[in-house]
């Protein structure tokens, strides 16, 4: 059977409706991102804030010149792996963690005891960066620090966990995970609920166990938020925010903690240098993008549907 | 059978162990943010931050957070504004949107799913938008804290995969009833969603709750600042100075907040939020039976 | 049908969308402010002769404990009303928030958006070359700006806001000053039995002989406590503090000899040698391994907890932790030592033997008036007015009698100015201090519970004369780096201060060994140094 071809104005009536009630929301995209979106030029010139819109079209044409800045920096490939290398940790204990813990969430039987659980959960997601920071720094000090006192008891010596590299991913993709695990849990119970309680019970009849109910009912049934979830993460992992790091890193671990962001925040405390922070987020986006566009195909591929 | 049910037995209670195991490991740093706030200055200093239990609970942080009460009460009113009134309007348009995107037979859905997408990738920056919310008159107004962030596009592309997960066979049967598309979305789309909707709807509560960026560019006046944008004064007072220092050399003789006054708005700040969770849960009941919303 | 209703509906739902926006807008209107003002401003000046100037007061003035919630507006309206009455202007006040990139962020936003923004304060380096603010030689000049030149003419901070051609561009905010000085604790010193330590030698004899004492116990005495600098220069403040007593030139940008150019602190002569004393100090315990990781908070409660024997950091966080730490000390002294913390008077020598300490250039910084400003006048006339010790002490606390007082229960109040500030009023949260600074700060005294003038009143005061006595930052004096200029012209300057930060800190702790310090200036140049010393040496050579 193939469709007969029709006009769009055939579908635009059929579905009134519906496009009548999408109106409001598109209307809302064409004004407040689109229409600002013509600010990515500055990218391309030598912009001052103080010209405000008409300095957009009046400022120097410059090209390129911001985004060779960034690419001939000595350091532009460390920022990218470190940038990388903090998200993609992030995500990859992060997100399966969540989904665990979703799935645990979903299986505790007392109803009161479950409230609880998640309302400590998500308890962390709500306080700033200024204040994580803070704890992290009193929980890893060298001295009086809980971590150092558990090692020294041990009979370990103690580690100055912010003054060594090495630990710095840990540290950062620890404090990640304890901040929004439970926080994103919420999508995958929300989720859970939605499935055919039917299902369970003929689980049940048929002798499947809990993780056999997990496996094959709970997981497939929230696959595709899942993936949704996945992409959206994907699309943001180089846009690491400085907050955190700002507060956490030093000269010393720079080589493990500086990130893009840290480094366009440096660059424009000598001045307000907004073309180039916009140069080094379009060379992000336009990343961001292409891996987006990947795992959409690959999620596509795998049969779980993707964004598109 | 038996040996099934204990197997059950043991998960259960493997379950209950973990989580409490989980939830020691979420609380403790907090707990030690809850005690700091009942700590004196002076006992601060003597045992550090880390402090399970204070030597004497002292309430004067919370006494002088509040002496300047009306600023305070003042400032959750406006929190309290754009939370409630920006999550509604949040969800009105969400929800429309969503259900469309989510609608296999809209001519143009993907095309409008990536036009939606793109906006997450690619944004003008913050000073076209700014220019935006000022030409609009928005600036020194609350709405500026409601309307530019009227949809959010991961909240939206989550809401219409939760519409996507809906089973189609239920639409589908409502349609040979004879029922048209906006007794679709009323009898069974958004009934069989209030779990979902329930998230987003936190999500968007939430995000008002802890969002002091925007406010803090779009309000001039304090008196309609929000409480985060207190609470980020508060905390950051006492860096601030220190981080621009010889640039701005403020020989004032600025005191930055205690400790322990820090602690208690953070507390203070938290608390409401948190109590709303327990009202959203009785939508999270596990399993809908999907049989029930046929009859 | 059903969908003509629905589309009633939306397009009810989308008209009260727009209408609430509306009524948002105009709710404002109501209220007292910025956007108020400008309405005002352009209907007043048209009529009554009552000219409103909008200032963006990011002086630092925000930072007052309790009033992060803003002032009420009744004592708002109260200063307005006043200075309105003495100055016959209008001013509105535009408070930034607390956090420092979060208050220069929201400038350049409300400078991008065209509002009227008359003042603010900044680096006019920053602004000058684009005609975004105004010269402002003509009102100094002025015989109303008299007394306002003649308040900061002795501090020579005008030089710091004048260009090439001698033209002022900002009123000063800052003044030459040695904010990184030594601090020793008295107690201790007579614990380890000595003196004042007055060279750098017996300064390491002390802090030796404290790691050893362990007065704190449990061996967490901290003998020296150092603090990180900014972003970009992380030895900033401990080379502020000593290495005037290892380099001739202090810390600050000095001229080579042999090619007369201009060259950075860390590859003069004598750096290495304080570098290895840092890396002795970290490798012996005397300074915190965390040192370069501490923040603020964490300094300022091991200040407080007592167990730090000196200090090498920002003056007023021993300051206002001297209190609490005298507090917590039941069996200190105060007829012996009338403060825990006590400093060299004359400043101490280093090996090189010169003083140990550099001046800190006030730099460029001030208010700024913005070149689309429509009354320049009028913001002279309040800033003019703002200058005067009593008008400043009012915008500090509020208006007197209310606010503060007099002291009643010390003779000659008046005439030394010692003011007791008044609790128990509505909120406010300084918006109207536009005249910070040492001119006239210093002119207040400040007595503690025991009728001791506190400790950083006193230092302010007495210890004026140590600016001069400390070493002059190289070639800095007088020099304005156009800071513009500097990031055009030194492509890698981020770069380079990224990795002269990164490899001097692994000097001090070790992980780099000083047989490989060629190695680093080599390295320095392949980072670009070359093009930082042209363009500094060009920079000097234009000023000079």
């Amino acid at each position: 059977m193939k469709e007969k071809k029709r006009s769009l104005w055939y579908y635009l009536k059929r579905d009134k409706f519906i496009y009548l009630l999408m109106l409001p929301g598109l209307l809302w995209y064409i004004i407040f991102c689109y229409l600002p979106m013509f600010g990515i030029v500055i990218a391309f010139e030598d912009y001052k804030p103080f010209f405000g819109i008409e300095g957009i079209f009046t400022a120097e044409w410059v090209g390129f010149k911001h985004f060779i800045k960034f690419f001939r920096s000595a350091y532009c490939f460390r920022l990218i792996k470190n940038t990388l290398l903090l998200s993609v940790y992030s995500l990859i204990w992060s997100f399966p963690l969540s989904i665990m813990l979703a799935l645990f969430i979903n299986e505790l039987r007392g109803r009161r005891f479950k409230k609880v659980v998640q309302t400590v959960s998500y308890l962390p997601h709500f306080l700033s960066a200024v204040i994580i920071c803070g704890i992290i720094r009193t929980l890893t000090s060298v001295d009086g620090g809980l971590i150092n006192g558990i090692i020294l008891a041990l009979g370990g010596e103690s580690i100055h966990f912010l003054g060594q590299p090495e630990w710095f991913r840990t540290i950062y993709t620890v404090s990640e995970v304890w901040q929004s695990i439970g926080w994103e849990s919420i999508v995958f119970i929300a989720a859970m609920t939605g499935i055919d309680k039917e299902l369970y019970e003929a689980a049940m009849v048929d002798g499947a166990g809990v993780f056999r109910r997990m496996w094959s009912i709970t997981l497939p049934g929230i696959m595709p938020v899942i993936t949704i979830m996945l992409i959206l993460r994907v699309g943001s992992i180089l846009n690491l925010g400085y907050e955190k790091v700002l507060l956490l890193y030093s000269p010393q671990i720079y080589s493990t903690a500086d990130i893009i962001s840290t480094y366009v925040y440096r660059e424009g405390v000598l001045n307000q240098n907004y073309s180039f922070a916009a140069a080094v987020n379009l060379f992000t986006s336009v990343i961001s993008m292409i891996m987006v566009l990947a795992t959409n195909k690959i999620t596509k591929k795998l049969g779980q549907g993707g964004i598109w | 059978m038996k040996k099934k049910l204990s197997g059950e037995k043991v998960f259960h209670i493997f379950d209950i162990i973990v989580m409490c195991i989980f939830m020691a490991l979420i609380i403790i740093p907090i707990f030690t943010v809850l005690m700091t706030s009942f700590v004196s200055e002076a006992e601060i200093a003597r045992r550090g931050t880390f402090i399970l239990i204070p030597e004497e609970f002292d309430f004067s942080a919370y006494q002088m957070l509040f002496a300047g009460g009306k600023n305070i009460i003042r400032a959750y009113g406006n929190t309290l504004f754009r939370t409630i009134i920006g999550t509604f309007l949040n969800l009105l348009i969400t929800i429309s949107l969503a259900y469309g995107l989510s609608r296999k037979e809209v001519k143009g859905r993907m095309f409008l799913t990536g036009f939606v997408f793109f906006t997450m990738l690619f944004s003008g920056g913050m000073i076209p938008s700014f220019i935006l919310v000022k030409g609009m008159g928005l600036i020194d107004s609350r709405w500026s804290m409601v309307l530019p962030c009227l949809v959010n596009t991961w909240n939206l592309l989550i809401m219409r995969n939760f519409f996507y997960g809906i089973p189609k066979s239920l639409e589908e049967a409502a349609v040979i009833d004879g029922a048209n598309d906006m007794q679709i979305l009323g009898r069974i789309v958004l009934p069989l969603s209030k779990a979902s909707i329930a998230t987003i709807g936190l999500f968007y509560a939430v995000g008002h709750w802890n969002a002091w960026f925007d406010s803090m560019l779009y309000i001039n006046q304090t008196a309609l600042l929000p409480m985060q944008n207190i609470l980020r004064n508060i905390i950051t007072a006492a860096s601030s100075v220190g981080d621009l220092g010889a640039e701005a050399y403020n020989s004032l003789d600025v005191v930055p907040p205690s400790q322990s006054i820090r602690a208690a708005t953070i507390v203070v700040t938290t608390l409401p939020i948190l109590a709303v969770y327990p009202f959203i849960q009785k939508y999270f009941v596990k399993g809908v039976m999907v049989g029930s919303v046929k009859g | 049908m059903k969908c003509k209703k629905m589309a009633a509906i939306l397009l009810s739902v989308s008209v009260f969308c727009v209408n609430l926006v509306g009524c948002g807008s105009e709710a404002t209107g109501e209220n007292p402010g910025a956007q108020t003002a400008q309405k005002e401003s352009q209907e007043v000046t048209s009529g009554e002769e009552v000219p409103t100037i909008v200032i963006y007061n990011n002086s630092g003035a925000f930072s007052v404990t309790g009033a992060e919630a803003g002032s009420d507006e009744s004592v708002y309206k109260e200063m307005q009303d006043y200075i309105l009455q003495e100055t016959g202007v209008k001013v509105e006040i535009i408070m930034p928030p607390s956090d420092g990139s979060a208050a220069a962020e929201k400038l350049n936003l409300l400078l991008a958006g065209g509002d009227q923004i008359d003042a603010w304060w900044g680096s006019w380096t920053d602004y000058a070359s684009d005609g975004i603010i105004l010269p402002l030689t003509d009102y100094v000049n002025s015989p109303e700006g008299k007394a306002l030149y003649e308040l900061w003419e002795p501090w020579g901070a005008w030089e710091g806001v004048k260009d090439i051609d001698g033209t002022i561009w900002a009123i000063p905010r800052m003044t030459d000053t040695t904010p990184y000085q030594v601090f020793v604790r008295n107690d201790w010193l007579d614990l380890a039995g000595m003196e004042m330590p007055k060279t750098m030698e017996e300064f390491n004899e002390y802090l030796y002989k404290i790691k050893e004492l362990d007065p704190y116990g449990n061996g967490e005495t901290i003998p020296l406590l150092i603090e990180k600098g900014g972003s970009t220069d992380v030895l900033d403040r401990v080379e502020s503090v000593f290495l005037g007593g290892y380099v001739e030139t202090g810390n600050g940008k000095w001229i080579d000899p042999e090619d007369n150019k201009v060259k950075p602190e860390w590859i003069a002569d004598g750096y290495v040698d304080f570098l290895k004393q840092l890396n002795q100090w970290y490798k012996d315990g005397i300074i915190h391994k965390e040192s370069f990781t501490m923040d603020v908070d964490t300094i300022k409660r091991d200040l407080s907890k007592g167990c730090v024997g000196a200090t090498a950091i920002w003056y007023s966080r021993i300051m206002q932790t001297e209190q609490i730490l005298r507090e917590s000390m039941p069996d200190f002294n105060r007829d012996k030592h009338t403060y825990v913390w006590g400093m060299n008077e004359a400043g101490m020598i280093g090996p090189n033997g010169n003083l140990v300490q550099t001046k800190a250039m006030g730099g460029n910084n001030g208010l700024l008036i913005s070149s689309k400003c429509k009354n320049p006048e009028a913001v002279m006339k309040f800033v003019e007015w703002s200058f005067e010790w009593e008008n400043y002490t009012n915008e500090m606390y509020g208006p007197e009698g209310k606010y503060w007082q007099y002291n009643p229960d010390v003779e000659n109040a008046e005439e030394n100015r010692d003011v007791v500030p008044l609790e128990g009023e509505a909120t406010y949260a300084r918006d109207f201090l536009v005249s910070l600074g040492l001119p006239l700060e210093i002119q207040t005294t400040e007595y503690d519970d025991d009728g001791i003038q506190t400790m950083e009143n006193l230092w302010l005061q007495e210890h004026l004369d140590d600016f001069d006595a400390t070493i002059e930052p190289g070639i800095e004096s007088g020099v304005i780096w156009d800071t513009a200029a500097l990031a055009e012209n030194i492509p890698t300057l981020n770069d380079l201060n990224t990795f002269k930060d990164e490899e001097l800190v692994k000097f001090v702790n070790g992980t780099r060994s000083f047989d490989t310090w060629e190695q680093f200036v080599e390295e320095c140049y392949a980072m670009g140094l070359n093009d930082y010393i042209e363009e500094y040496t060009r920079q000097y050579n234009e000023q000079k």
